[in-house]
């Protein structure tokens, strides 16, 4: 009876063994995707995909001074803001740049009567219900989920456009509030109200949700149908 | 307990009958029935799922966590392109729905309709409000007709067998072949379906000599045309307003739903029910078959449909003869053929109604209508006028309206003309506008041999059929929303069809087609537009044309036809009427389908599995039998027989309808295609094939003999039972479910609904819920439903709920967001009826959402009990616990296995469901949702009736009412508040915000209908006014109602 008689049975080793792997495993799982779900790469913030055409929204947001509606005409009427029509850009490339090889997309769909096909930046999933005209009209400027859209060559997605961060602003939407002549106006707030103090401009944007009647429901329906 | 019927009988004779019933296996306590309460789900449910091994299980297992693998890696955005336009029109903006006006041919007549145009594909049909055909409301067929435009079984390709062997050649091959060839420049035939298209018959005057016009459709209304012939000189139709009636009667006449204008005069029934105005319009119904108008009678009168003319007759012996009202000028030489008529030998209840009728007909001149049903022969038509004018109903509620089309064959005569044109005048060439007269014809017509003898047959249609397997040229159809077209109303209103949509197989309306004979060479457009300048007389063609494409109507009208008739001519045809008609054996009744019609919306999905009406029966059609008949010949639901006529015959299984008039089987169209499409191929039984051309609507001398074979209907109206306990309390519960009364009662007590069950205080077990904006609410009217059906398959085009199948249907499986429950009362041989739309009753304290271990059914502060389809997880526990049966499962993901094209049809606004999640009625949120942005992007209120569910908008009869209840004086608060208003199970304190306004019946003085309802009243006076007391009252209203029996 000297040699020691183990507690436990040898299989023991085996399963204590493979429980730690296990755990292990669970906890790297649980690391790995707490890091994917989180990632930019699936919030999609940052997404730029090449587009058939390499349209600046620098040029001619910021350099030219194009209003946003003057190409989204249906932002503040419809659920959509709407990809302008061809016929939109050869208002004006009908004679500016009207050979230039970059355009070639552009001017053969004007020939053929064919659509460009743009790639989609901002993609919503098929079960949320969005609709731009009632935030442009209650005073969520473009910038809010956009970002600015003057600043980039290539347009990208600047927001994470996921439901928490909806829902962040639909708690509480006054930061986001800008004057309805200001809409399309992508500075920061300050700018916009030429104020500087932060009390200053809560009291504002206060004001303006007050006056605009800005009451965002967090009901399910009011974005799932 | 093998045979349902003769359980029946004995309880019957032991006076046990329930009150109240779902239906016949219910009432008789069948051992199929009670087999199937013991399974909580149905056989074929269960079986499907032990076939399931485990080996099988752990397959798919392995294969779903291999595809997660897949998923992980591929877990990124699908990559989408925006196309946006060239060149955008003026005015149109992507992704805002558009409605057009546009109109609908369906027996011949137009009906005004807004169809939705969502970024160029039509998506939904609505009734057009400023169509006086439609009044905003529209039926079942209607609502389902957006489905047609994207059925891939239709004809595709212009078949060319013109030279031998079939090739599929495209629409420039058949216009050069047509050109090129010479046939159109001599005479030819055509062989149209019933239309009111001016324009089409402008072509066809233009085409003078040349063409020899004929038209055939199965179920005709020619006895009416060819009666209206005999005594005005002229083809027209009787035009009822029953706004105008107090009484109306009905001999045979479905003028609810088997009608051209069924939504027209359901939107003026509903109006002639509604209490406003005095007592509800009385309804007295003479049919043998159950329809949607006999369910609403007030007196309804089970008789063969042999036997409706001498129902009829009967009456004007009443009139004429017993009460000696004099005869209108001119029909004296009738007064010895009326004397006659007092010597017919009706059934004793039958005769106590036509003596009520008769006494109600002469005290109410010129308020009363006599309607004729289009199976009756001629003679029962000219009598049903004859008496309309004896009583000084014709110019106050009946006018006549001219028929759109004078000079043609009556659709009887289409094959003996068209045979004997061929023969006598050598006509070889027949183009064909639409149908498959070769199924659907007589089988005496001889159609086959006639089209054998053509050189050129050029047939138009929506799908291959047989007809078109003889055709030289096989054309797609467009359907009306791909055409352009015109119509008139049965009322005569002029409308104009304009599409949405090119055609999407490149199809020919029957227009097109005729113009392309004619060798016009306008497009359709230019010939309709035309045409309506011509008819309009306008001094503007322009601004008229514009106006009536956004209005959908015109003040064009068809002549209204005001001469006196000259019933005098009526004596040789209503001779006939003199005598009983003979009985022998069965009486076999052919109908058009209360879904299908006569079969050219059998590949139509949502209209399959829309249970029918009457008979609950979804993905089939049935010999319907009385009970008598089945005790007789022992048979019971689902039995197989073999119905034959002659040498001829059919199998077709039974179903045992209450109501149905003894001696009378009824069949309904449509059904039995073998290559029409993949959801009408293997339905049900062809019937066409028992008709002969002497009788294409009855036939006496059928007969029924069993096979033994059985098969399962999938009748929705068993669903849901549970166990004993639950059907015991259930049925209990049905009269507090549907409540009425007769019209005496109300008036003494008008909140006799709210009295009926004992509301126990409201004590909550939960936080009580507070509501402060708006508050959703819906009030639906029991007085005025019908029980159409049309909020069903509006609510399935709406709400993009997926079609699936019959053997889903028998698992209990269907997705429907409402249904329509159907309840009897009273005697199984004629029972009453009432019909209770149901969907999800939108609780305050709603039961689902305690149970719900995931939050996926929660509350929004306007009270919409909202569906999370993304957080369902299919626990199905609020199904369980829903006191309604609302609730409905996706098992399967039927959207997957659509084609593209049909994915077309679904409405972007609402989220299609995926397996695995429940789903129920969201009062259309999406519609709620829409109109609040739009009234805030206006900065205005929102107004009382702008917000319209589905189900609302189609009603033919303005039974559904939504809107805001905490707005004061909206439309859905009013009727919250009126007396009749009452909850269902308001006894669990649920809260419910759908109300339901109890039915009130206007029962003839001294008739039985009202001494049974007077003595149920009288049983349950000692129950009523229940106040605090807690025992009793339950208990006594079960018996009361019992005790009516």
């Amino acid at each position: 009876m000297n040699g020691k008689q183990p507690i436990f049975p040898r299989w023991v080793d085996d399963v204590t063994r493979l429980i730690a792997i296990l755990f292990a495993g669970g906890l790297l799982y649980v690391v790995v995707l707490t890091l994917y779900a989180t990632s930019p790469r699936n919030t999609a913030v940052g997404y730029m995909p090449e587009q058939p055409i390499p349209y600046s929204h620098k040029l001619h947001v910021n350099e030219l001074g194009l209003d946003c509606r003057y190409c989204h005409t249906g932002v503040e009427t419809g659920a959509k803001a709407n990809i302008p029509p061809t016929q939109t850009c050869m208002n004006c490339h009908n004679t500016i740049h009207n050979q230039s090889p970059k355009l070639e997309p552009l001017f053969e769909s004007y020939r053929t009567g064919k659509p460009v096909e743009w790639i989609r930046v901002h993609d919503l999933p098929d079960f949320v219900f969005f609709n731009h005209s009632i935030h442009v009209n209650k005073g969520i400027g473009c910038v809010s989920c956009h970002g600015r859209v003057d600043k980039m060559e290539v347009v990208y997605q600047d927001q994470p456009l996921n439901m928490g961060w909806c829902l962040e602003c639909h708690r509480n939407p006054t930061p986001n509030i800008r004057p309805l002549d200001r809409i399309t106006d992508l500075r920061p707030i300050e700018e916009v109200l030429g104020i500087k103090t932060e009390s200053g401009i809560e009291d504002a944007c206060s004001e303006l949700a007050a006056k605009y009647q800005v009451n965002p429901k967090v009901n399910c329906s009011t974005c799932h149908r | 307990m093998k045979n349902s019927s003769s359980v029946i009988s004995r309880k019957q004779l032991q006076g046990s009958g329930r009150t109240y019933w779902r239906s016949l296996n219910e009432f008789a306590g069948s051992a199929e029935y009670e087999e199937m309460m013991k399974r909580e789900f149905s056989a074929v449910a269960t079986e499907a799922i032990n076939d399931t091994t485990r080996r099988d299980f752990l397959r798919v297992m392995g294969a779903s966590l291999a595809l997660a693998g897949i998923g992980i890696s591929g877990c990124t955005w699908p990559r989408e392109k925006i196309a946006p336009f060239a060149n955008r029109p003026e005015g149109y903006s992507p992704g805002t729905p558009v409605q057009f006006a546009t109109t609908m041919e369906h027996m011949g007549y137009g009906t005004g309709l807004l169809a939705t145009s969502y970024d160029g594909r039509p998506i939904k049909v609505d009734g057009n409000p400023r169509h006086p055909a439609s009044l905003g409301g529209a039926q079942m067929l209607h609502q389902a007709s957006v489905l047609n435009v994207y059925d891939i079984d239709r004809q595709k390709s212009y078949t060319d067998r013109s030279s031998g062997a079939a090739t599929e050649r495209d629409r420039s091959a058949f216009v050069n072949w047509v050109a090129n060839n010479q046939i159109f420049k001599g005479r030819f035939a055509v062989l149209a379906e019933s239309s009111s298209s001016p324009t089409l018959q402008s072509l066809r005057r233009s085409l003078g000599d040349r063409v020899l016009w004929f038209e055939y459709e199965p179920v005709s209304r020619d006895n009416e045309r060819d009666a209206m012939q005999l005594l005005f000189n002229q083809a027209c139709h009787p035009v009822m307003d029953l706004t105008q009636a107090s009484v109306v009667a009905s001999f045979d006449d479905d003028f609810l739903l088997n009608h051209p204008a069924s939504v027209m005069y359901s939107k003026q029934f509903a109006q002639a029910r509604s209490l406003d105005s005095g007592a509800p319009t009385r309804l007295y119904c003479f049919e043998s078959v159950m329809s949607v108008t006999g369910a609403n009678a007030d007196h309804r009168r089970p008789l063969r449909t042999a036997e409706v003319g001498a129902a009829l007759a009967a009456l004007a012996a009443e009139i004429f003869v017993s009460k000696r009202h004099p005869l209108p000028p001119g029909t004296e030489n009738l007064a010895s053929l009326f004397q006659q008529y007092s010597g017919l030998s009706l059934d004793a209840s039958v005769m106590d109604a036509i003596k009520l009728l008769a006494t109600d007909l002469v005290s109410l001149k010129g308020k009363a209508i006599v309607t004729v049903g289009p199976r009756q022969p001629a003679a029962v038509h000219i009598l049903g006028a004859m008496i309309n004018q004896a009583m000084q109903n014709t110019g106050h509620t009946v006018r006549y309206v001219s028929d759109p089309v004078q000079d043609r064959f009556s659709h009887s005569l289409a094959f003996s003309e068209l045979a004997a044109a061929a023969s006598r005048e050598g006509v070889r060439n027949l183009v064909i506008l639409g149908g498959d007269p070769v199924a659907s014809a007589p089988q005496d017509a001889g159609v086959e041999g006639i089209l054998g003898g053509m050189e050129n047959i050029v047939h138009l249609t929506s799908h291959a059929n047989a007809t078109s397997a003889l055709a030289h040229w096989v054309v797609p159809r467009a359907e009306y929303l791909e055409s352009w077209g015109d119509a008139y109303a049965w009322d005569g209103t002029y409308s104009v069809t304009q599409p949405l949509i090119e055609p999407l197989f490149d199809g020919m309306s029957p227009l097109e087609l005729l113009a392309l004979c004619a060798g016009d060479e306008r497009n359709a457009h230019d010939i309709v537009m035309q045409n309506f300048s011509e008819l309009s007389g306008s001094t503007d063609p322009e601004r008229d044309w514009r106006r009536i494409l956004h209005e959908g109507s015109s003040a064009i009208r068809l002549a209204a036809h005001s001469e006196t008739g000259n019933f005098g001519l009526g004596l040789g045809p209503m001779t006939a009427l003199a005598s009983m008609p003979a009985t022998q054996g069965l009486e076999l009744v052919f109908l058009p389908d209360n879904c299908i019609f006569d079969g050219r919306y059998a590949n139509n999905g949502w209209l399959q599995e829309a249970p029918d009406p009457v008979t609950k029966l979804t993905w089939d059609n049935a010999a319907v039998v009385s009970f008598k008949d089945a005790g007789e010949l022992g048979l019971k639901d689902g039995d197989v027989v073999k119905v034959s006529i002659g040498n001829v015959s059919t199998e077709l299984p039974v179903v045992i309808q209450p109501g149905q008039a003894a001696g009378s089987v009824s069949l309904s169209m449509g059904y039995g295609h073998s290559k029409l499409g993949r959801i009408a191929d293997g339905v049900g039984s062809d019937i066409f094939m028992l008709r002969d051309s002497e009788h294409p609507d009855f036939i006496p001398g059928g007969s029924l003999s069993r096979t033994g074979r059985t098969m399962e209907l999938a009748s929705v109206q068993d669903h849901h039972a549970i166990d004993e306990l639950g059907m015991k309390e259930r049925e209990r519960r049905i009269p507090t479910l549907v409540r009425e009364a007769d019209y005496r009662h109300y008036k003494s007590s008008p909140d006799f609904a709210q009295h009926m069950v004992h509301q126990p205080a409201d004590t909550q077990l939960f936080v009580t819920p507070q509501f402060n904006g708006h508050r959703w609410g819906m009030s639906i009217d029991l007085n005025a439903c019908t029980g159409c059906g049309a909020c069903l398959v509006a609510c399935v085009a709406e709400n993009n709920i997926p079609v699936v199948g019959k053997q889903r249907v028998l698992e209990g499986r269907e997705l429907h967001w409402v249904r329509v429950d159907r309840y009897f009362s009273g005697d199984v041989a004629n029972p009453q009826s009432v019909h209770m739309p149901i969907a999800c009753q939108q609780c305050e304290n709603a039961p689902c959402e305690q149970v719900c271990p995931v939050a996926a059914t929660v509350h929004s502060d306007e009270g919409l009990n909202d569906m999370v389809y993304n957080r369902c997880v299919g626990t199905r526990y609020c199904s369980n616990n829903c006191p309604y049966k609302v609730r409905r499962f996706n098992y399967f993901n039927y959207q997957k296995t659509i084609s593209d094209t049909e994915r077309l049809v679904k409405n972007p606004e609402v989220t299609v469901r995926s397996r695995g999640v429940m789903e129920k009625c969201t009062y259309c949120v999406q519609r709620i949702q829409n109109a609040k942005i739009r009234a805030k992007v206006e900065k205005r209120e929102l107004r009382d009736g702008e917000i319209r569910t589905a189900c609302q908008q189609t009603c033919p009869s303005d039974a559904i009412t939504f809107g805001d209840l905490s707005g004061i004086g909206t439309m859905v608060s009013q009727r919250h508040a009126d007396p009749r208003s009452y909850e269902i199970l308001g006894e669990l304190s649920n809260r419910t915000r759908t109300r339901y306004m109890a039915r009130v019946r206007n029962f003839a003085e001294g008739s039985p209908e009202l001494a049974a309802d007077q003595a149920r009243l009288a049983a349950g006076a000692h129950g009523g006014g229940h106040g605090e007391g807690h025992e009793a009252p339950h208990g006594e209203d079960a018996s009361n109602h019992e005790a009516e029996h």
